[in-house]
């Protein structure tokens, strides 16, 4: 078969508007799509605190947002439902910093953290009235609740054995959890911060908060943390910035503000001098 | 004629007539080219399962050309209770094409593109990562990498974004699919097979925060994709999803006894679940069932209402019901003057070009390609034998299944209650032979 000049530039050009062609029908996601971040870090959904269901992502990332801007710096926060995909960040990647009260770090992995803490909860004890109809307290001793079930996080694993000594079965979970075990009767009291307490109450249609009631049970301001990665090359760093942040925030009364809009109270003067005080040098 | 005798009239129009409503409009087979005689050997086929207890009970319906031709109910529907023609099942998988049906309608309406994201609407499906298992000896058992490209609508539509159903690490298991199903568990998914008390929304923005088994459109992998998608008409629709179900699929092709949920009235023409060991053993299901990760609660088909509306699994049916469903598709769209979808979308949705060079071997062997909603027949080269090239079918847990044959414009559906699954293949492979079988012109 023979060509000539003529077919050959033909067959050229075609080809090239072929190309051309494919070209505008190929694939329409590419990887180009996909977002750069700078300075990741990773939490653990918890909703007020930090969830994707919250606004602005919820209290305690607004407190670390705010505060990174007040020293000009930017941060991304990826939230992931489960503590295991925030671990591996922190263990395998190197992330710069993670935010999930419930994972729990031996004390050689401790050396290696930065814990920087962004608010104080209060925390209350709360039981159901559907089932406890005349009340349930503790009137100050913990013997008078022997024989029940108390559904609290693992922070408390430490103080299992005032429990224990006192006949009261601890039952550990995460605050979404313990609440629908609660519910479900699984347990007889359960510790949250109230703020969860109040979301849980709001957001979960099948309650009705009259049906539960706060335990007359002290309790004491409780840090939240974002802990930093020593071993990321900024993790040292960008802990050191988001506390002059905070600091800031604390003095310009940015901090009061965001507090104020998210617990709906207006005396949260304890909470700002608990935070003030633990970032003292 | 007196009055008493006009009241006993109406009576009789208004009141034994709508009872007697599964009397469908039935032709003989002789007149679109089936045989009477072979049509036998099906209804022998059930009757000696039921005889030997193998299972309680089932419907099977057979159409050609759009006419009935026989919907032959066998057994018992529950202890003390006759299989009835219009008995309601657990259609469970056989949701996924409905589900597939309602996003080709938003499709047809400009609302979406195939090639969309999925983050483009679910924003928790951007930058997704996918689990890479690092060799044995590794500090780390994997590794988390980024997705090479998003997850398409195409993708959740053929079953290649690389999300998987927990219960697969029963069915293929690896430590890769036990990796990606542990974070699964840890963020309380669920195969949809019972009804979670929260919405299709929540676990689908969980699921798009967790891991893929593998790079999107480079696996076939039969899982929670289509529960995805159910929550995609949600926030295309702007409405719930089973009210756009109802209202766009359900009432246009007068599916009267298809619901999410059963409506209390019908309660008791819902077909009970039974245990069998196929040897003559068999049980009604009182119980939730759970073997590893399957977690299957048949029961939960008896609540009258709930939060979670799952795309994969949720929808109860009749065999007449999936019949029009089925129907619509063969012919292109169209049932009984109502025009649902253009005849270029069911080619599309009928395409065997979609997954590429895999192949749709959950419920077949090689062969079987995957569509937009359903498995279809590419060739003869596999051991499966139940019809022509471009046949296309998928199946229900709870062992239902239906087949459209576009050749022979047959629809032939079987609809049983029965556990475990991977009992039924044989009896399903027999009964599209004998169904195919019966073609006599």
């Amino acid at each position: 078969m023979k060509y000539n000049n003529k077919t050959l530039l033909g067959l050229f050009l075609g080809m090239l508007f072929m190309t051309e062609l494919a070209m505008a029908t190929g694939p329409r996601v590419t990887q180009s799509m996909l977002v750069e971040t700078e300075n990741e870090m990773y939490a653990v959904d918890a909703p007020p605190f930090v969830s994707l269901d919250v606004a602005e992502n919820g209290l305690s990332a607004s407190i670390v947002n705010a505060a990174l801007k007040a020293v000009e710096t930017k941060a991304t926060l990826t939230i992931f439902p489960v503590t295991k995909m925030v671990t591996y960040y922190l263990n395998e990647e190197q992330a710069l910093a993670v935010y999930d009260e419930y994972i729990s770090f031996s004390e050689d992995e401790k050396k290696s953290l930065i814990y920087v803490p962004v608010f104080y909860a209060k925390e209350s004890y709360i039981y159901s009235k559907l089932r406890y109809k005349e009340g349930l307290n503790g009137q100050g001793s913990l013997s008078d609740l022997s024989g029940l079930k108390y559904g609290t996080h693992r922070s408390e694993k430490q103080a299992r054995s005032i429990y224990e000594e006192a006949g009261i079965e601890l039952v550990f979970a995460r605050h979404y959890a313990l609440f629908n075990k609660l519910v479900a009767g699984e347990v007889d009291f359960i510790k949250m911060p109230d703020l969860a307490i109040s979301w849980m109450l709001e957001h979960d249609n099948s309650v009705q908060k009259e049906h539960f009631s706060t335990m007359d049970i002290s309790t004491q301001l409780v840090p939240k943390f974002i802990v930093f990665n020593k071993n990321n090359p900024d993790g040292e760093k960008m802990a050191q910035k988001l506390k002059q942040g905070l600091s800031i925030i604390l003095e310009n009364g940015q901090y009061a503000e965001l507090l104020k809009k998210y617990l709906h109270e207006d005396d949260v003067n304890e909470r700002v001098k608990s935070l003030t005080q633990s970032l003292q040098p | 004629m007196n009055m008493l005798m006009k009241f006993f009239i109406m009576l009789f129009f208004l009141v034994i007539l709508p009872v007697n409503a599964q009397d469908y409009d039935m032709v003989s087979p002789e007149s679109v080219g089936l045989s009477s005689e072979r049509l036998q050997r099906l209804d022998k086929l059930l009757n000696d399962h039921v005889a030997e207890e193998k299972i309680a009970g089932s419907v099977v319906l057979v159409a050609r050309d759009g006419k009935l031709v026989s919907v032959q109910e066998t057994g018992l529907a529950d202890i003390g209770k006759p299989m009835k023609k219009d008995t309601i099942f657990r259609i469970v998988s056989m949701t996924k094409p409905i589900t597939s049906t309602a996003i080709m309608l938003l499709y047809e309406e400009g609302k979406l593109l195939l090639s969309d994201p999925v983050s483009k609407y679910i924003p928790e499906f951007k930058n997704q990562k996918v689990v890479e298992m690092l060799p044995e000896g590794s500090d780390s058992k994997y590794k988390l990498v980024p997705a090479k490209r998003e997850v398409t609508i195409h993708d959740l539509l053929t079953h290649q974004s690389g999300i998987l159903y927990l219960a697969s690490t029963g069915w293929f298991p690896n430590p890769k699919r036990e990796q990606v199903v542990s974070f699964y568990r840890e963020a309380g998914i669920t195969d949809g097979f019972c009804r979670p008390d929260e919405s299709i929304g929540d676990m689908v923005k969980r699921l798009g925060r967790l891991p893929l088994y593998d790079h999107p459109g480079e696996v076939w992998e039969y899982g929670l994709s289509v529960d995805v998608l159910g929550y995609l008409v949600e926030v295309v629709s702007g409405m719930k999803f089973d009210q756009y179900v109802q209202t766009r699929i359900f009432e246009p092709l007068k599916m009267t006894d298809s619901h999410f949920y059963i409506p209390e009235e019908k309660l008791d023409r819902l077909a009970a679940d039974w245990n069998t060991d196929w040897k003559g053993s068999l049980t009604r299901v009182t119980g939730p069932l759970i073997n590893g990760d399957l977690a299957l609660c048949p029961n939960d088909a008896y609540e009258t209402s709930g939060k979670y509306l799952s795309g994969g699994a949720n929808v109860l049916s009749t065999a007449y019901d999936y019949f029009r469903f089925a129907q619509m598709f063969l012919n292109k769209g169209e049932l009984d003057g109502v025009r649902l979808l253009s005849r270029k979308t069911v080619e599309l949705m009928t395409a065997t070009n979609h997954i590429g060079e895999h192949d749709a071997t959950l419920l077949h062997s090689h062969g079987w390609k995957f569509g937009l909603g359903f498995a279809i027949q590419e060739d003869r080269s596999h051991g499966v034998d139940s019809g022509d090239i471009g046949v296309f079918e998928w199946a229900g847990y709870y062992s239902t299944r239906f087949s459209v044959n576009p050749k022979e414009k047959m629809v032939t559906i079987f609809l049983s209650q029965t556990s475990p699954f991977g009992a039924h293949f044989g009896l399903w492979d027999k009964i599209m032979a004998l169904s195919t079988s019966t073609i006599a012109d």
